[in-house]
């Protein structure tokens, strides 16, 4: 099982019904691939840092999607064909996240093990005493 | 010493550095040579930075320490959707700024470009900005 983050950028001229009409159907073509579209973030109309279409703008939207490949090569495709839609990118995040995962994991335990060697310390001293 | 070590500060102002620091380094670490290793060594790995040997010389151009900003607030991971923290590690014309720059460690380095490449991709952040 894999996790993919995808961004995609659609046109400034097409009105938000239509936005999220496209956004409904791009999530049914993903579950009907197999996969499962876990989050959707719309961030709205913002500036582009260069110009695509000749587009200074565009309506940003982000589709973390799980499933194997094929979900998201048939969303890479309907995105490459349908027409309001400037650019996409995807990325694979579930290795990532999981590296994040062990070092926030190693990090608690280093810190739990130290405040217990301070405990410790503290109680042989106090025994010493 | 005192009057030695200003002649390379008076200098040009990268010289003051690199001429000044090779000169007064032997002495310190002569004193205590395992001293320093062990208390710098694990903590940040080659980031030796800007930190002076002896003390003199740096009377002119004195700079702060950089300490990388993402191992100071914990980041485990650099995201490229967070334009506001990676946008702050690109100049002006949009080139990605060097570590003796900014202070950023090496494999913190190392995810901040590849986050940059990522942001650029998706028009987050530009290639090439115009001035």
């Amino acid at each position: 099982m894999r996790t993919y983050e995808v961004v995609f950028i659609i046109r400034p001229d097409v009105p938000e019904a239509d936005v999220d009409a496209l956004v409904e159907s791009l999530q049914q073509a993903v579950a009907g691939a197999g996969g499962q579209v876990v989050k959707v973030e719309k961030w709205g109309k913002r500036l582009l840092a260069y110009r695509v279409s000749s587009q200074r703008e565009g309506f940003f939207v982000l589709f973390e999607l799980t499933g194997g490949g094929e979900p998201l090569r048939e969303l890479e495709r309907r995105l490459k064909v349908t027409e309001p839609v400037l650019k996409f990118f995807s990325v694979r995040v579930d290795l990532e996240r999981k590296k994040v995962e062990k070092l926030r994991h190693r990090r608690e335990h280093r810190a739990a093990r130290r405040q217990r060697a301070g405990a410790g310390g503290a109680a042989k001293a106090a025994a010493n005493v | 010493m005192t009057d030695q070590t200003a002649v390379p500060g008076s200098g040009p102002v990268s010289g003051g550095e690199s001429g000044g620091a090779p000169r007064e380094r032997p002495s310190p670490s002569s004193d205590r040579p395992g001293g320093r290793g062990r208390s710098e060594g694990p903590r940040r790995g080659g980031d030796r930075g800007p930190r002076r040997g002896g003390g003199g010389g740096g009377r002119r151009f004195f700079r702060r320490q950089k300490v990388c900003k993402f191992c100071k607030e914990n980041f485990d991971h650099i995201d490229y959707k967070d334009v506001k923290v990676i946008g702050q590690f690109i100049g002006e014309r949009g080139k990605i700024l060097p570590r003796r720059v900014t202070g950023v460690c090496t494999p913190h380095q190392r995810a901040l470009k590849v986050a940059i490449k990522r942001a650029r991709n998706i028009a987050l952040l530009p290639y090439a900005a115009r001035v």
